[in-house]
């Protein structure tokens, strides 16, 4: 399913239509966001570096992260790939406001054009998203050597940041404007929805094509502390063209070298004798039986079964045994030794199937009408 | 143990690192304030010349130097010499003269907020800190982030948009980390349909964004300062709850999530120890 997604990302957009849009929200319950969307960013980065994907080129709008965390090969991504200049950044993370400009004049421009590396484009006005969209677009042209017929992908990191300076109706203007651009193969991007108003996410949520909810495992109340921050699923609803929505359930484990996904396992898929092997309470004895054991049990024949002559059992219910009975007509005993021992045996008993009882005590009469509950006082 | 619990190898936090101390009316965070600029001023103050020095940077507004001053000096740390020698940048803003409501009569400058102005101030202090060493780091602490709301005049935007730039002031090779403060109880978290109600779903996100909880979306790591749960004690004065949000702080191997540990303040220490155990 996550493959899916990441191939929709690869695949980019079709002639005609709008870029697909892939949104991951996640809450302050899980926190594991970002290392969903990494997971994405780095499978669309081996995509673009073996040509694999419609788009040549990527655009990373860093908002939360540093741009470093992009352009230097951090250890949590996938094999060792070292970005070339398809990936282009947009740093709204150092000077989002043009403070440093008014603190440090001189100095901080000359600080961006020479420290920092041909790949990152700082951006000093995100309140201005004309601007911005002008920044992200330079830099997608960047990413793919100017070449017009070249498509490129962007990744928002943080949405939330960005709504911070903006009102919804600019946001979504400029989210829309950016999936109609001809030059745009994706839009990958990355909401934080406890920090907005429902309807916020939900005309977000109606921009992309793809979301990912990122949940906690369990549901917890908002009190209860996370028990496993590296543990979760995800509910990944994808709107087709036609308009079918598709949603399913992955569970993921973040690990050292990534994101791992896998199908949720239900309670009943699991092997019981193991969930029975985990209630037995640790002794020094064995409780558990072997194979052999457990198989030596099952040939014990016990008392009320029918035994010895290997007929079906059957329970007695007052007619005659119609088998028996059968037999009787034609003038055959079905088993003509047994009815001997059995005459024999009643022979020399005498009494064939009383019952003796001793009744405890000649206080007890039987089937007095006195109730026997009389003394209880309810 | 409680650098055990934040994974702390004791030679100042990574860079671009964001501490979130979050605490309530029943039990303050303030000593957690105290007993990380301790540990940043004294780890390096003994090391050797390879040892990178932690610089700090410390932006007060609930309590005065003296404040910090006198707790320091009964855990054995000098803030007075630290101060002259350097290290430590004390900017109180308390004092009278504070530069957030003095920059009305600075109309020179061209500066939209307070914040602004206050981060002109602290780029100012941390490029003008002698460095010794380019891998030298530097801390700014905020005590505390709440009451940067409200000389922002309550907008918490503001607030995340200054310990965004202070967090991606470049020194030398490194960027400075934050170590701040904020009250999680003076501002309500989630809406009368919460998660509780709602569940994850759409219907759950009837929300208003705080700024503790958007600080805990940005932080790296939290620790939160809680009273115990299970009432009041005479030797356990309250608990702590360290949340790894990213690795920045701890391998991934040794990263356990989420972490309770319970704290007795002393006279001249602070002791940590496990739920249960002693001290």
């Amino acid at each position: 399913m996550t493959e899916a997604v990441a191939r929709q990302l690869r695949d980019g957009v079709a002639v005609g239509e709008q870029a697909p849009a892939v949104m991951v929200r996640d809450t302050l319950d899980t926190r594991a966001g970002p290392a969903i969307s990494d997971h994405f960013f780095s499978s669309l980065c081996s995509n673009i570096e073996a040509a694999r994907a419609q788009a040549k080129g990527l655009v990373a709008v860093a908002l939360r992260r540093t741009p470093e965390s992009y352009t230097v090969t951090s250890p949590f991504r996938k094999g060792n790939f070292k970005p070339g200049h398809w990936l282009q950044v947009v740093d709204c993370y150092t000077d989002p406001l043009g403070w440093n400009k008014v603190a440090d004049p001189g100095k901080e421009d000359n600080s961006s054009q020479t420290d920092l590396p041909t790949q990152i484009t700082v951006c000093h006005d995100v309140t201005n998203l004309t601007s911005l969209l002008a920044y992200v677009l330079d830099s997608g042209q960047a990413a793919v050597d100017n070449r017009a017929t070249e498509r490129f992908v962007v990744l928002i990191d943080s949405v939330s940041v960005l709504l911070r300076y903006h009102t919804l109706p600019a946001l979504t203007s400029f989210l829309s404007a950016l999936r109609s651009c001809g030059q745009v193969s994706a839009v990958l991007w990355l909401v934080h929805a406890d920090l907005h108003e429902s309807r916020v996410v939900a005309s977000i949520e109606y921009l992309s094509t793809t979301v990912i909810h990122v949940e906690p495992q369990l549901q917890l109340p908002s009190e209860a502390k996370i028990l496993n921050l590296r543990r979760g699923r995800i509910r990944v609803r994808t709107k087709k063209r036609n308009g079918r929505v598709r949603e399913q359930v992955e569970e993921f484990f973040i690990e050292l070298v990534g994101v791992n996904f896998s199908p949720v396992t239900l309670v009943k898929d699991m092997n019981p004798p193991t969930v029975m092997k985990t209630t037995t309470p640790k002794v020094q004895f064995n409780l558990d039986l072997s194979e052999k054991e457990r198989e030596d049990r099952s040939k014990v024949i016990l008392p009320f079964e029918h035994q010895g002559d290997g007929r079906e059992a059957h329970i007695y219910d007052g007619r005659p045994d119609p088998v028996d009975s059968q037999f009787r007509k034609l003038g055959l005993s079905r088993n003509p030794s047994k009815d001997n021992d059995s005459q024999n045996l009643g022979s020399s008993q005498g009494v064939v199937g009383e019952i003796h009882y001793l009744r405890d005590s000649d206080d007890e009469r039987p089937d007095s009408d006195e109730d026997p509950d009389d003394d209880l006082d309810i | 143990m409680l650098e055990e619990a934040l994974d702390w190898k004791g030679d100042g936090l990574p860079p671009g690192a964001l501490i979130l101390i979050e605490d309530c009316v029943a039990a303050k965070g303030g000593f957690l304030l105290t007993f990380m600029l301790k540990k940043l001023l004294t780890s390096s103050a003994h090391g050797d010349g390879s040892f990178a020095r932690t610089r700090v940077v410390f932006v007060a507004m609930a309590e005065p130097f003296s404040h910090y001053g006198r707790i320091a000096k009964k855990q054995g740390c000098n803030l007075l010499h630290c101060r002259d020698n350097g290290q430590l940048v004390f900017l109180d803003l308390m004092a009278a003269g504070n530069p957030l409501t003095s920059q009305v009569r600075g109309s020179t400058e061209q500066v939209s907020s307070p914040l602004q102005r206050l981060y002109q101030i602290v780029y100012g202090i941390v490029k003008k800190m002698k460095s010794h060493n380019a891998s030298d780091r530097t801390v700014i602490m905020i005590d505390d982030a709440s009451l940067l709301e409200i000389s922002a005049g309550g907008k918490s935007d503001q607030v995340l948009s200054f310990l965004q730039y202070c967090r991606a002031i470049h020194t030398g090779n490194n960027r400075c980390s934050v170590v701040v403060l904020v009250h999680g109880d003076t501002d309500f978290r989630y809406g009368a349909a919460g998660l509780d109600s709602g569940g994850y779903g759409e219907q759950g996100g009837q929300t208003s964004s705080s700024l503790a909880q958007e600080l805990d979306h940005i932080a790296d790591v939290t620790i939160s300062v809680d009273p115990l749960s299970t009432g009041l004690a005479n030797d356990v004065h309250g608990q702590v709850t360290i949340t790894h949000w990213s690795d920045v702080l701890s391998s991934r191997e040794s990263r356990q999530g989420v972490q309770t540990l319970q704290f007795k303040l002393m006279e001249n220490n602070t002791s940590f120890f496990h739920p249960g155990g002693c001290l």
